[in-house]
């Protein structure tokens, strides 16, 4: 990838001027693929504790439509953990409000990281680089499998607490399972971003700023 | 799924968010608004009831009870057996167990055991607030799926256009719900020519099935940009650039009498859920002592 592209990337709302009827329909049915993903790491995976699964397979997808759509792919977090892993799990409204926030506030932390800072690095803001640029492989274990994961899992976990779901003696031990669980996952992402970037820009999808 | 039909014409069943709903059912017919305010109010009044010190198992139980009855009423139980009883079974399985395991209170001890060098006590006290969470959970699940079953996607546009919502946003929710169940049989598609290529499902370990995973995430997300560039193409050529406004709903629903009371009686679970503690007031302690 060239620097002229990566200096396309940044984190001014409007870069790409209005948004097609292709990028409506795709920010739509990106919000659906998530939900399904969001519930199918509910119920088709291990439940480990009170509401924690433990691959919850929604995760590398949301961080790559996050680096491909911008603040689409956080909405994407937010929605799929609420209505997909949340409501249609069975989960009531209020825990899965909160519980959403656990996914919502890293997928932000990442577009931030990635349009704002680590674009100026050269480092590549649609994660195509990670098995290339050691910088960006440093960055992607740090920040997406590292912080930004355990930010969500003492999130999510906390507020399982809070509600009386999970004892308050298991918080650490809810939260270790959480972050290792979205962790393993996590290793899907840069195979995504690798094979599928340049199709997604091919077709002129991607999202310059943060909403277009 | 099709809209079934008796033999008079009439619609017996609706096709609704998850799975479908009888027409005539009283729940069903609710307005979207009341369900939203009833599913709110007692989704508090419930975590009230489970957060106390001495957690309130009646009014979670009368909770549960009622959902039930819904449930029944609305002709969506059979679903709920069969496509998430195994999964609510293990859920409650799991929440029974954190809560007796990290949940060491009590001295009335039932059963003790150790492993390696930790000691674990089940004891009436901790049995107790056990099952009274593993209730205050499931009344809540069974409620959020008996809202999920009971609600078109139609009925949520039409609620969202009662509320001047405009159009294009209105547009973009109904588009979410619809691609769910096309991205759904995508995702199936795609499983089943992995499996007739020879791709092994099930696998234990994690390593394996993120591998196996991985080779459904790549075609699942091709497919899901086709279907847009698709989606997109259409609309643009019926004119959603231009237009302003959704066509009307078949069926505009108005509140009603039962929405007043339904909402009236969640309001009143909430104030009591607040007010006071069901299972302290019918004499709870005494059945603690009595296990």
């Amino acid at each position: 990838m060239d620097n002229s592209s990566k200096s396309e990337y940044s984190l001014k709302l409007f870069a790409g001027g209005a948004l097609s009827t292709t990028q409506y329909a795709l920010f739509a049915i990106q919000i659906a693929v998530v939900i399904l993903l969001s519930w199918l790491g509910v119920i088709a995976t291990p439940v480990v504790g009170p509401g924690i699964g433990f691959l919850y397979w929604a995760y590398p997808f949301f961080i790559v439509f996050t680096w491909w759509w911008g603040l689409w792919g956080v909405l994407a977090a937010f929605l799929g953990c609420f209505i997909g892993a949340g409501l249609l799990t069975g989960l009531p409204l209020i825990p899965s409000l909160a519980f959403s926030l656990g996914d919502l506030v890293p997928a932000l932390l990442v577009l931030i990281l990635y349009r704002g800072v680590l674009n100026k690095l050269g480092v590549d803001p649609l994660g195509r680089d990670i098995f290339k640029n050691k910088l960006a492989a440093f960055w992607f274990v740090f920040w997406v499998m590292g912080i930004t994961n355990i930010i969500g899992g003492l999130w999510g976990v906390w507020v399982l607490v809070q509600l009386g779901f999970v004892p308050a003696n298991a918080y650490w031990y809810g939260a270790g399972l959480w972050i290792l669980g979205d962790a393993i996952v996590l290793i899907i992402a840069p195979f995504l971003a690798r094979a599928l970037t340049p199709i997604v820009e091919r077709f002129g999808l991607t999202t310059k700023g943060i909403i277009s | 799924m099709a809209e079934r039909k008796n033999r008079e014409g009439q619609k017996k069943y609706l096709k609704t968010i998850l799975f479908s709903a009888k027409a005539d059912s009283l729940f069903v017919n609710l307005h979207p608004f009341t369900k939203f305010v009833l599913f709110f109010l007692l989704s508090i009044a419930v975590i009230l009831a489970m957060t106390k010190s001495h957690p309130d198992l009646v009014f979670s139980l009368i909770v549960f009870l009622v959902v039930l009855a819904f449930l029944l009423e609305s002709g969506t139980l059979k679903y709920v057996i069969k496509s998430y009883l195994s999964l609510l079974f293990v859920a409650f399985i799991v929440f029974l167990i954190w809560w007796l395991i990290f949940n060491q209170i009590g001295n009335s001890i039932l059963f003790s055991f150790h492993i390696g060098n930790y000691y674990f006590r089940i004891t009436k006290e901790s049995l107790y607030v056990g099952v009274a969470k593993v209730f205050g959970y499931a009344a809540m699940a069974f409620l959020t799926l008996l809202i999920l079953m009971t609600t078109r996607d139609v009925d949520i546009v039409d609620a969202l256009n009662q509320l001047k919502v405009p159009f294009k946003q209105t547009f973009f929710i109904s588009l979410i719900f619809r691609s769910l169940n096309i991205m759904e049989e995508d995702l199936e598609s795609i499983r089943h020519a992995q499996f007739a290529r020879g791709g092994k499902a099930s696998k234990k370990n994690p390593l394996s099935r993120i591998k196996e995973f991985l080779a459904l995430s790549i075609p699942l997300t091709a497919l899901m940009i086709k279907r847009a560039v698709e989606m997109g193409s259409a609309l643009e050529a019926r004119g959603f650039s231009k237009s302003k406004k959704l066509s009307e709903p078949v069926v505009k629903k108005r509140i009603r009498t039962a929405d007043y009371v339904a909402l009236i009686l969640s309001a009143f679970a909430l104030y009591t859920s607040i007010t006071m503690n069901v299972t302290n007031v019918l004499g709870g302690q005494i059945w603690t002592s009595l296990l």
